[in-house]
């Protein structure tokens, strides 16, 4: 029996070591990861004002319901959607950075979304600030 | 001052031939242990640097790793284990029974240990799916516990067993059960503990019947997750080799003593 002790420790330290990890390298990792939240553009109504002054025709007042965009977002530059993408045999989920997004009139806090974004596109809204495209990052779900 | 048997060993060749066999072993062992030295050594190589940053993708980042590692434990696992059991049966009846065609039909469990799995693995991959096994665990399980190996094996170990001991059994109980777990399976032991190195080894390291039988990843072993590279980053898969080879390293120095007793007999 003494003979067998080194090889049970050893046994008793791999499998264990693999039994932690099997259940806690994912929430590791998750955690090493930047946490974001996610959402998808509301829809709100902006106040629009048309300028038809060069027809004859003076200001022309209304309203437009479009996707709208918290301006410390789109003031900061960091406009970023989730995507998902194959990583080591796994879907994974990265951000990409949008550059090309046109707005339009603004309200309090929010600006009118023109281009850019899609409706059914993840934006993130929180968790932004340190990120870069193409990061891997652990999406926080909304435990509504 | 020399003295008059200094160059006895020119003059006698045994001492030459044990040094060139023993030379001729030793090579054969640095052949055998250098990819093994690689791979270990390549596993912490990232860049030409030192680096652990491979072992830590593979067990922080790359989590279908131990997915398909515990499905490899648990089919080698419960092969083992199944093979085991119906090998003693199987090699008991082969020596004690007594009936027609039995030497045929030991004659056929030989002809089919020496066939190659390339031969047989398309009527087994027939069966399954007429089975509708396909895909499923017991589609890698069933076929490999009826292996004819461990029977070939078992039985001309078997053969070599006390009889006296047999038969003195026989006079105190009537139940085969019996005198198969309290006399014959003690004397086999150390033959068992080295069949059943060889089949787990062999189960563990299976690479084509998960291929070829398995679609769903979750069912997968960790023999194909080293040999489809592409789906990963290359950086994991030398540590995986390492942590691959370890299961069954820690199973030969567990049993190391009575596999060597066994071995020697094989």
């Amino acid at each position: 029996m003494k003979s067998k002790i080194i090889p049970i420790v050893l046994c008793a330290l791999f499998y264990c070591s693999m039994i932690l990890l099997t259940l806690f390298s994912r929430r590791i990792y998750n955690n090493s990861l930047p946490n974001v939240k996610v959402e998808r553009l509301p829809k709100k109504v902006f106040s629009v004002v048309f300028d038809y002054t060069s027809m004859g025709y003076g200001y022309t007042e209304g309203e437009r319901r479009s996707m709208a965009i918290p301006k410390e977002i789109y003031d900061l530059g960091k406009i970023f959607i989730v995507e998902t993408g194959m990583k080591n045999g796994e879907e994974r989920t990265f951000v990409r950075l949008l550059n090309q997004v046109t707005i339009g009139f603004d309200d309090e806090d929010n600006y009118e979304v023109l281009e850019g974004i899609s409706e059914k596109a993840f934006v993130v809204v929180n968790g932004y600030e340190k990120l870069n495209d193409g990061d891997e990052v652990y999406v926080i779900k909304d435990k509504r | 001052m020399l003295r008059k048997d200094t160059f006895r060993f020119m003059r006698d060749g045994t001492h030459v031939k044990i040094l060139i066999l023993k030379g001729i072993i030793f090579i054969s062992a640095v052949i055998f242990i250098v990819p093994l030295i690689f791979t270990i050594a390549y596993s912490f190589i990232i860049d030409n640097t030192f680096s652990f940053s491979g072992y830590k993708e593979l067990l922080f980042d790359c989590f279908i790793f131990y997915r398909m590692f515990w499905n490899s434990m648990m089919y080698a696992g419960i092969i083992m284990l199944c093979q085991i059991f119906i090998i003693i049966l199987a090699a008991f009846s082969f020596h004690f029974a007594r009936f027609k065609g039995k030497k045929i039909l030991f004659l056929f469990y030989v002809v089919l240990m020496m066939m190659p799995l390339q031969v047989v693995i398309l009527p087994n991959y027939i069966g399954l799916r007429d089975m509708g096994l396909l895909n499923t665990r017991l589609g890698i399980i069933l076929p490999m516990i009826f292996s004819p190996f461990g029977v070939v094996v078992l039985y001309q170990y078997i053969r070599g067993i006390d009889v006296y001991s047999v038969e003195a059994a026989r006079l105190e109980t009537n139940s085969i059960f019996k005198i198969l777990i309290h006399i014959v399976v003690p004397q086999l032991k150390v033959c068992i503990y080295a069949v059943a190195l060889f089949i787990f080894s062999e189960c563990f390291n299976m690479v084509e019947q998960p291929m070829l039988f398995l679609n769903d990843e979750k069912l997968k072993t960790l023999t194909t997750f080293i040999s489809q590279s592409d789906n990963y980053n290359n950086n994991v898969l030398f540590p995986a080799s390492v942590i691959f080879i370890i299961p069954v390293f820690l199973f030969y120095i567990f049993f190391h003593d009575e596999l060597e007793k066994g071995l020697r007999f094989l």
